[in-house]
């Protein structure tokens, strides 16, 4: 284990807001990857529907997953940031 | 098969016997009306379940000697033993006593009836309720029209007994051609063969006269005119009793099983009481002139002694009785079963997990979730669509289109048996875990607790709903059924939906969002589709205000379920939530993805 991973767990032992932050950006890691799964598959389902009304309600979804993520993402940038600004 | 033959021979039958027979038709007009006011009776007590006359009728029937004083009372004034016994199938039928309850009435009623004897044979007198029957259905049927639900009740009461009196009316009138046929003399039988004859007389006598005073009426007469003897005299008396039961057996025909039962109670102690009194005819005399001599009545009044007579057989038949009235309420419950009326009880919660608290809190969530499947069915039912095909993968559309023309389902009943007993037990639950209140077990518990109350409130208001799919769905307005049958797509897609958050382990509440965008677009107000519709004239105001308000239900049922759906079916975590609640959409960028901004 190199020195500066060492110190960064020794800092996220003695900083309780700090390792609670990690734990959220985990967590937050682990949704992300789930909207991403979930819009991956509402992409292949656009691909094989052919009912216009369908599309359009596969779309709408496919919208409202990609507005979460996009606060999702927003989110993860914030919190690794407020980690990184807290290192400095 | 037999079932379609059956109402139609009916028909026939009773028409036949219309056309040849005008007493035929008086009578069975009679029965009728009579059940017909059984029916309003039953309805307008209803009205007073929880209220002011259960609190009443539960003071003084809790105890069996009350319930037998309420049955002596009540038949003395109202001099009616017929009347009181189909009162109390009533109040039995409107769950506002309890069997045993009703017994107790019945054997009071059984001696109360004694004082008509009494005051037909010392005073000629007798209070002729009949006579009340047309004021009764005028007031009655006056108060129905009123909003109050108490004054409605008491309109459905009076009309009931109006029209019970009414149906008694027409019962006498059309027997009238029978009661002639009636000659007394003709019989005469000396010893017990006459016995039985004269108590076979009696009831005859007594169920064609839809009343034992008039029968009494008739054995005074005749006993009197020396016409029969003091002992058939006390037979037909007998006979009487018994025949006076046929009143309550018909006021069954229309009542649930726990009426049936009470008619069955009715028979049984005034049959077994006739027993008695004929096999120990000789004592009963005996006690008679012993109680006569004692009271001071002549030797030659048998009128009076008569009287005596009715009210010391009944009276013995009480004592005998009374001990007997726990195995009565066994055994009639057991010869007459109702329809097993199943209801649903709570599965996981037990006093055992209490305790502990994340085991309560996870026997909490498994109820909910019970609690919901019994509302999806129930909302299911209430679309006209079997739950299974719900949880089936069959085309939404194609199930929805199948079956258009709506039927009533029974949400009332349907609450009480599935929703209510569990959402009972899930309250009292949740009050009985102790956990400290700013934990994060706390909060869990406030939001299942908060759920279930969603789930109950999506119930009610889907019965508010289903008034005008039922009405719109056979409306000859093309726009306006299509309106109500996209209602109930909507909420058949949501069930479905909520069906796979409910199943799909990696689903997350953020997913759920996806339903609030589709609650939104399909908003009928703010989509501007109903101002679309109406100012095309392609719906009427009446139409419009109906839309509005079911919009506005169809709105707060598709919230409910969300909103159980987050709590039920989503994984629980605090900080996750966290997470989540700042990344769910809010109502602009809900607006945003409909392209409303």
């Amino acid at each position: 284990m190199g020195t500066e991973k060492l110190l960064d767990k020794l800092t996220n032992l003695l900083n309780a807001k700090r390792r609670k932050q990690k734990k959220k950006l985990n967590s937050l890691k682990k949704l992300l990857k789930k909207l991403k799964k979930r819009q991956e598959e509402h992409q292949e389902l656009l691909v094989a529907k052919k009912d216009p009304e369908g599309r359009k309600r596969i779309e709408r979804t496919l919208k409202v997953i990609y507005t979460q993520r996009k606060k999702g993402l927003k989110l993860y940038k914030d919190i690794t940031d407020d980690l990184k600004g807290k290192n400095k | 098969m037999l079932r379609k033959v059956l109402l139609p021979s009916i028909f026939l039958v009773l028409a036949y016997g219309f056309w040849i027979s005008p007493d035929f038709k008086e009578i069975a007009a009679g029965v009728a009306i009579f059940l017909f006011g059984m029916l309003s009776l039953e309805e307008g007590f209803k009205a007073f379940t929880g209220g002011a006359l259960e609190r009443i009728l539960r003071r003084t029937t809790d105890k069996l000697w009350k319930s037998l004083t309420f049955g002596v009372v009540s038949t003395s004034i109202m001099q009616s033993s017929s009347l009181v016994s189909v009162l109390t199938i009533s109040f039995l039928s409107a769950g506002l006593i309890s069997l045993a309850d009703g017994i107790g009435i019945i054997f009071g009623a059984n001696l109360g009836t004694t004082t008509g004897a009494w005051l037909v044979a010392g005073f000629g007198l007798k209070v002729k309720i009949s006579a009340y029957a047309m004021p009764m259905l005028v007031f009655g049927i006056i108060l129905i029209f009123q909003q109050s639900k108490n004054l409605k009740g008491i309109g459905y009461v009076l009309s009931g007994l109006g029209f019970l009196f009414l149906g008694i009316h027409h019962m006498k009138e059309g027997f009238e051609a029978f009661k002639d046929g009636i000659d007394l003399v003709s019989y005469a039988v000396p010893g017990m063969k006459g016995l039985f004859i004269f108590t076979v007389i009696g009831i005859f006598a007594t169920v064609v006269m839809q009343s034992s005073h008039a029968t009494l009426v008739l054995i005074i007469t005749a006993l009197a005119a020396r016409q029969i003897s003091y002992e058939n005299a006390l037979a037909l008396a007998i006979g009487a009793n018994v025949g006076t039961t046929i009143t309550a057996i018909l006021g069954a025909m229309s009542s649930n099983v726990a009426g049936r039962r009470l008619a069955g109670a009715h028979l049984i102690f005034n049959v077994i009481t006739g027993l008695i009194a004929i096999i120990f005819m000789k004592q009963f005399i005996t006690s008679v002139n012993f109680v006569s001599n004692n009271v001071g009545i002549a030797e030659n009044d048998f009128t009076l002694k008569l009287a005596v007579f009715h009210t010391l057989f009944n009276l013995v038949g009480i004592v005998v009785m009374l001990p007997f009235v726990g195995h009565l309420v066994d055994f009639l419950e057991g010869l007459l079963r109702g329809k097993v009326k199943k209801i649903s009880e709570p599965y996981y919660l037990s006093e055992a997990v209490l305790e502990m608290p994340d085991a309560a809190i996870e026997a909490l969530r498994k109820e909910a979730d019970h609690l919901f499947k019994n509302a999806s069915n129930i909302i299911a039912l209430t679309l006209n669509i079997k739950p299974d095909d719900i949880r089936s993968g069959a085309d939404l559309t194609h199930i929805v289109d199948r079956k258009d023309r709506m039927a009533a389902t029974n949400i009332d009943e349907y609450y009480d048996a599935h929703i209510k007993p569990l959402y009972n037990a899930i309250i009292s639950f949740v009050s009985k875990i102790r956990i400290d209140d700013d934990s994060d077990q706390h909060a869990r518990l406030y939001d299942l607790r908060t759920a279930c109350r969603y789930i109950v409130e999506a119930v009610k208001d889907i019965k508010h709903l289903q008034k005008n799919l039922i009405s719109f769905s056979t409306s000859d307005n093309v726009t306006i059924k299509r309106e109500y049958h996209s209602i109930r797509f909507q909420i058949a897609s949501l069930l479905r939906t909520i069906e796979k958050v409910r199943t799909d382990e990696d689903i997350t509440s953020l997913s759920l969002d996806e339903l609030k965008v589709e609650a939104e677009r399909n908003d009928i107000l703010a989509s501007g589709t109903l101002d679309h519709l109406i100012r095309g004239n392609l719906i009427t105001a009446d139409m419009a205000t109906s839309l509005i308000n079911d919009g506005a239900y169809l709105r707060d049922v598709t919230d409910d379920l969300i909103e159980t759906a987050r709590t039920l079916f989503t994984p629980y975590d605090p900080e996750l939530k966290k997470i989540e609640d700042d990344m769910a959409l809010l109502k602009d960028e809900i607006e945003a993805i409909l392209e409303k901004k």
